[in-house]
């Protein structure tokens, strides 16, 4: 790896603020996906299951990673960051 | 293509040469978009090894579109599966232990990412590997999900640049390897003299410098409160070390 770059740029999730959230799609199928299979996810997957349906929007999503936040699930909490930045 | 992908595409594009390497914690594919439709799309890599002059994009966290498989897939599923991978990092040792793959080339977009027929690959590769990328809840570490030469990646990146210029990152607490990351790579920088300036691209970056500096020892803070959507070349150009604008 050559690393003699003078500029690196750093992003995170709010690199996209302001032009909309474009992988949409991807994210929801993260929240619905086997993929989130440690405790915490899991506990977030069978929650948002309940409630939502794989269809619904992400401000519908968005909404209930907000009320389990409430709840102290950690899972949610990040995902809410990826989401928000 | 909706608009809000053009318009960031766009946006990418007049800032292309002031982002010739990049890191991002983000799982999304939005930055192989990005550079793929930008000027230098033809001398991306990923992070793994790569030859001087090409442009470096690590996801340290991991991507939702990489797989790790315990060891070479071949047969059966595997060899359906195989035409649709390419390989990012290959077993260590007498070519067996886990291998960690890439769904597609996502810069020849040869299968819509957005169609059915990816998801169902994708659901597919499931059944023979496991999602690579890590998350709180994730107990796997940044070495079994065979992370580590993205991040080893990462420090000579960071222990080599004048400038980094951070968007849309709050540096948050849970963030300990990044953390960790930042602040070996400022101090190398530190002891050889050698100057660094840390750019903060964010709606809250006033806020944000606190957090920045507790890590960054002597390297100058320069915050600027504005996304990415808003920021103007001349803005980020005229903040720059002067080095890397001659």
């Amino acid at each position: 790896m050559d690393c003699k770059y003078a500029n690196v740029l750093l992003a995170g999730a709010g690199f996209s603020h302001g032009f909309g959230f474009p992988l949409a799609s991807e994210l929801k199928d993260l929240v619905f996906s086997s993929r989130l299979d440690g405790k915490g996810g899991r506990r977030v997957k069978e929650a948002l299951e309940d409630r939502i349906s794989k269809d619904a929007s992400l401000d519908k999503i968005i909404t209930e990673l907000d009320s389990l936040m409430d709840l102290g699930d950690m899972g949610a909490r990040h995902l809410l960051r990826i989401i928000r930045g | 293509m909706p608009h809000d992908f053009v318009d960031l595409a766009t946006k990418f594009r007049y800032f292309d040469d002031l982002f010739p390497a990049i890191i991002t914690l983000n799982w999304d594919s939005l930055f192989e978009f990005l550079v793929s439709t930008s000027h230098y799309a033809s001398e991306i890599v990923m992070g793994w090894e790569s030859s001087s002059g090409e442009r470096p994009l690590l996801h340290l966290h991991g991507c939702m579109s990489w797989f790790l498989a315990s060891e070479r897939l071949n047969g059966g599923v595997g060899q359906y599966l195989l035409p649709y991978l390419y390989t990012i990092r290959e077993p260590d040792r007498r070519k067996k232990g886990p291998v960690l793959y890439g769904l597609l080339d996502p810069f020849l977009r040869e299968i819509d990412l957005e169609s059915d027929e990816f998801w169902e690959l994708r659901s597919l590769l499931l059944t023979v590997a496991e999602s690579c990328i890590a998350i709180p809840s994730h107990r796997k570490s940044l070495s079994e999900l065979r992370l580590d030469h993205l991040w080893a990646s990462a420090a000579l990146l960071l222990e080599g640049a004048d400038n980094l210029i951070v968007i849309g990152y709050s540096l948050p607490d849970d963030d300990d390897h990044m953390r960790v990351l930042l602040r070996q790579a400022l101090r190398k920088r530190n002891v050889k003299g050698q100057r660094t300036r840390i750019l903060l691209v964010d709606p809250n970056a006033n806020l944000l410098a606190s957090r920045y500096r507790q890590l960054a020892g002597d390297a100058e803070i320069v915050p600027i409160e504005k996304t990415f959507a808003r920021l103007t070349r001349s803005e980020l150009e005229l903040n720059l070390l002067e080095s890397s604008r001659e």
